[in-house]
């Protein structure tokens, strides 16, 4: 496995400089908008395009093909990309953290504990939706997974914005919210990162079965 | 003598294609040259032999090991060139060593600086910008650099200029030098396999025309020019394949069936690869 971490960490290096100036450049459009829920929401989508980038270098070159052609196991394969994502994860969380500290500190958005709750709650969203759209990428390919990801992705938000326009009463969930305590807000959203671990691995074990079937 | 690969039985069925019950050995120390048309089931038969694909049937074993039960073992002791496969373009050949000495217990980090110098690779150029015949050349660099007892070489030649693919020969014949090291290459180029094989296993739409020694091949056929007539009159078990044209025909004949004195041409492995693939078997 250590070949494969090696290789994909070469590989994530090439983007990461890129992922890293976007999270910068929309930090700065989120202290401008005060709203620090848009950078939770930049690291769900820089997490969902890292399984595409790790499989980006494999159909021009056959990069694949060639490395199972060496001593290296699918599954160990398939684990390294897992684990990349997931020191990805772990590194946007960290930056997310500080960047939700210094709104605290300098007045933007004081709401520090609710902020980290959303945080926790959104990296476990983003570890769940890079799950699916790496299995969807080894079944389907980067192209294919792309277009369904979108599908998946877009459709619930689509209808929450449709929702959301409508003229409708309150639901009970959004009154349980608002009337919960802060304990109980990040004691949520740290069973949904818990939840968004155990399914990324869930979802690990299935790509590994259908990377061990998939012929090259 | 231990075979460096066997092959027995192998199938493998797809939609348009069958490989059907391939079967030839690699002895130890010998070059087996795999030769066929375009589709023919060559590169299958080499993605079987690397469990790149789930074969249907059979079995394959390199130096008496299982390739499926003892995949691992087995890719320590093979050195693979593929034809499309490489490293990822953003690599350099720094990067290839990073990944390599990490993939194989016994990657011989000195060799392979000595081969990137011998073929004047830069170690901090991306791959990207190399020339076909310089990552031709990296991937032999790499397969010949971690100790290996069997080359398996799929096309290693293909698209190389006369003075690389020489170069290229050269280091398999090093390589061969050890008497406990073999090659399994497939190519087109046939004449590579007139300087290099000894042994050659003819593929034909997925399934295996012959396995012989090339020596044995070259002396034991020949070509014959004759009138269809005079083609009618030979013992068909001496007609291994023929052609009819106008002005009369050509066969690919047994010598030692052939009646004196009938003038029969010496031939060469791509002779006997056409007759076979476009003759009248």
């Amino acid at each position: 496995m250590k070949a494969m971490l090696y290789a994909d960490w070469a590989v994530l290096k090439q983007t990461m400089r890129q992922m890293l100036i976007v999270f910068i450049v929309l930090t700065l459009a989120a202290v401008t908008m005060e709203s620090i829920s848009f950078i939770y929401m930049l690291t769900i989508m820089l997490m969902i395009m890292v399984p595409m980038t790790l499989f980006a270098p494999d159909p021009t070159v056959g990069w694949e093909r060639y490395s199972l052609s060496m001593p290296v196991c699918r599954k160990d394969i398939v684990w390294s990309k897992f684990a990349m994502s997931a020191l990805f994860a772990g590194v946007l969380t960290v930056l997310a953290v500080l960047v939700t500290i210094a709104f605290a500190v300098f007045g933007l958005d004081k709401d520090f504990v609710f902020n980290i709750a959303g945080l926790l709650f959104c990296q476990g969203i983003g570890l769940l939706l890079s799950g699916v759209v790496m299995c969807m990428t080894v079944r389907w390919g980067t192209e294919k997974a792309r277009y369904l990801f979108m599908a998946v992705v877009w459709t619930p938000i689509l209808i929450g914005f449709v929702i959301s326009k409508m003229d409708l009463p309150e639901i009970a969930l959004v009154e349980t919210i608002q009337q919960a305590s802060d304990i109980q807000i990040l004691g949520a959203s740290v069973i949904a990162l818990v939840v968004g671990v155990l399914l990324d691995l869930m979802f690990g074990a299935i790509t590994v079965r259908i990377y061990k079937k998939k012929e090259f | 003598m231990e075979n460096a690969l066997e092959i027995q039985g192998l199938s493998k069925k797809y939609a348009q294609f069958a490989l059907q019950d391939v079967s030839f050995a690699v002895p130890c120390g010998c070059v087996m040259g795999l030769i066929g048309e375009n589709g023919a089931g060559k590169t299958t038969t080499i993605k079987a032999i690397l469990n790149l694909l789930h074969r249907d049937a059979g079995e394959i074993h390199v130096f008496g090991m299982d390739t499926i039960a003892e995949e691992r073992a087995v890719k320590e002791q093979i050195g693979v060139v593929l034809e499309d496969g490489n490293f990822p373009q953003f690599f350099t050949a720094a990067q290839a060593d990073g990944f390599m000495s990490r993939a194989y217990k016994n990657w011989d980090k000195d060799a392979f600086y000595r081969y990137l110098s011998r073929f004047g690779i830069e170690t901090n150029k991306k791959i990207k910008d190399y020339s076909k015949g310089m990552r031709m050349k990296l991937s032999i660099a790499a397969a010949l650099s971690h100790h290996a007892r069997l080359l398996i070489l799929d096309e290693p030649t293909s698209g190389l200029d006369p003075v690389v693919r020489d170069e290229v020969l050269d280091l398999f014949w090093e390589f061969l030098q050890d008497d406990d090291h073999s090659v399994l290459m497939s190519t087109h180029i046939t004449s590579d396999l007139d300087k290099i094989a000894d042994y050659i296993t003819f593929i034909h739409e997925g399934r295996v025309l012959f396995s012989e020694p090339r020596d044995e091949l070259l002396e034991t056929y020949g070509v014959l020019k004759c009138t269809s007539a005079q083609l009618d009159a030979l013992d068909p078990k001496a007609v291994r394949a023929s052609r009819r044209g106008a002005f009369g025909a050509e066969a690919l004949v047994r010598r030692g069936m052939v009646p004196q004195g009938w003038p029969v041409e010496s031939v060469n492995i791509e002779q006997i690869m056409l007759f076979c693939t476009k003759g009248e078997n």
